[in-house]
């Protein structure tokens, strides 16, 4: 009895070791937002949260100083408006300026990294729907698809890298030899330099040959030049804000994962996140 | 050795652009020990909960730095004795090291002790910490936005137990 009582408590120590949570701690802020300067992160909003973004991207840098580097030419402004229904599942709204362009979508975690052991990356699911509101032959040519699966990691309290994969369908192809269907690999990464002040880098490299082919006609998006990002996060307690430089031809997915065109525009992004109990709404 | 079962912390800054608070509710761990009166407390600085999750998420990673600093310590020793036999609320103050943020401070910490007759032991107070004595830098642009002092709470509920 008295061994059977032993065993019973090995067992149950056994058993809350296992359970001994300090060991497999929730990774958080591997990004700093939602967004790094055009693409989505892993990071998701916590449940009931919302946040509000507002994002500018302008003229060409190139037009020199006569056009304040592309900012007299106006901005293609974008507005979000996210939801968090839960921690692993985050909603939005979108609108900008191309077209105009709306869109919806969805945002699911699928991991959160723990340290110092456990799950060794964070993923998150996204998918989204586009309508341009455009003139169009028919109305299903107004719309897009984008899915992608985003891994990332917090390698230190400095650096953090993700990569993706996305898979943007256009019902319009955007040119006669331009393919429906487009799949991209979305690099980014982060290297905290102070506090409050982020460095971030982020690409979307191809993964299709953007070549004239004979045999496969619609493989050739003219003037594809892959995407290519630089930003500075800042943090005030409350807002962040992003400046950056990017060679994209728009603000939404579908003009910053394909670009096309040589042009460099300055842009930033400004967003606030709201919790259920936020004093400053109240 | 008395060990807390309960142990609730909880702080509030009242600055003028904002009133930010945060209570944590488990993962505290506490014990006294009534011969040399003796008080530890151990807080897991990632146990606080904030309404404002990305304010939880600052707190954590740029003003208490809690990869580097996992917790919060109290290492002290009672100024007087309490009358374990005698059910009643006694005013205590424990003397000793309030380490926050990596960073140690002599403190003079004052509570209620309420010995009950079924040998529990509970313990509540208050106290105030200047984020500044603990090198937790808050940027100039915040100033209006987060106290120079913070208050502390505290609530603890000890049961007996037997010394291995």
């Amino acid at each position: 009895m008295r061994l059977a009582g032993k065993v019973l408590i090995l067992a149950l120590s056994l058993l809350y070791a296992q359970e001994d949570t300090s060991e497999k701690t929730p990774v958080i802020a591997t990004f700093k937002g939602t967004r790094l300067l055009n693409y989505h992160t892993i990071e998701t909003l916590r449940k009931k949260h919302w946040e509000f973004r507002v994002a500018h991207r302008f003229g060409d840098i190139g037009s020199g100083v006569k056009r304040l580097w592309g900012i007299d030419d106006g901005a293609r402004v974008r507005l979000s408006l996210d939801y968090a229904l839960w921690d692993f599942l985050t909603i939005g709204v979108e609108r900008s300026g191309e077209g105009p362009l709306y869109n919806a979508f969805l945002k699911a975690r699928l991991l959160t990294q723990t340290a110092p052991r456990g799950t060794p990356v964070s993923a998150t699911w996204y998918s989204a729907l586009f309508y341009a509101d455009v003139p169009a032959e028919k109305w299903e040519h107004r719309l897009q698809y984008l899915h992608q699966l985003l891994v990332a990691r917090k390698f230190s309290r400095r650096f953090s890298a993700q990569v993706g994969v996305a898979y943007l369908h256009q019902n319009y192809a955007l040119a006669p030899t331009a393919p429906n269907d487009y799949f991209l690999l979305p690099v980014l990464l982060r290297f905290k330099v102070l506090k409050r002040l982020t460095l971030g880098t982020e690409a979307a490299l191809p993964l299709w040959e953007n070549e004239l082919e004979e045999d496969e006609p619609s493989s050739y998006l003219p003037g594809y030049e892959p995407a290519i990002g630089l930003v500075v996060e800042i943090e005030t307690g409350g807002h962040v804000f992003q400046i950056g430089v990017s060679r994209v031809s728009g603000i939404a997915e579908p003009y910053t994962l394909l670009n096309r065109g040589q042009s460099w525009r300055f842009g930033f992004n400004i967003s606030r996140v709201f919790s259920p109990k936020d004093p400053s709404l109240q | 050795m008395y060990r807390a079962d309960t142990l609730f912390i909880s702080f509030y800054s009242d600055a003028p652009l904002e009133k930010i608070s945060a209570e944590s509710r488990k993962g505290s761990y506490s014990v006294i020990h009534f011969g040399p009166d003796t008080v530890y407390v151990r807080v897991p600085i990632r146990s606080f909960e904030f309404p404002n999750k990305l304010m939880q998420e600052h707190f954590n990673e740029d003003y208490l730095e809690s990869d580097r600093y996992p917790y919060a310590y109290f290492r002290g020793k009672l100024v007087a004795p309490i009358p374990l036999n005698a059910p009643g609320e006694y005013a205590v103050s424990a003397e000793g090291d309030l380490i926050i943020h990596g960073q140690a401070q002599r403190r003079l910490l004052s509570g209620v002790f309420q010995v009950l007759p079924d040998g529990r032991v509970i313990l509540n107070g208050k106290f105030f910490v200047r984020p500044a004595d603990h090198r937790i830098s808050v940027p100039r642009m915040l100033w209006q936005k987060i106290a120079e002092e913070v208050e502390v709470r505290f609530y603890g509920q000890y049961r007996p137990e037997s010394t291995k």
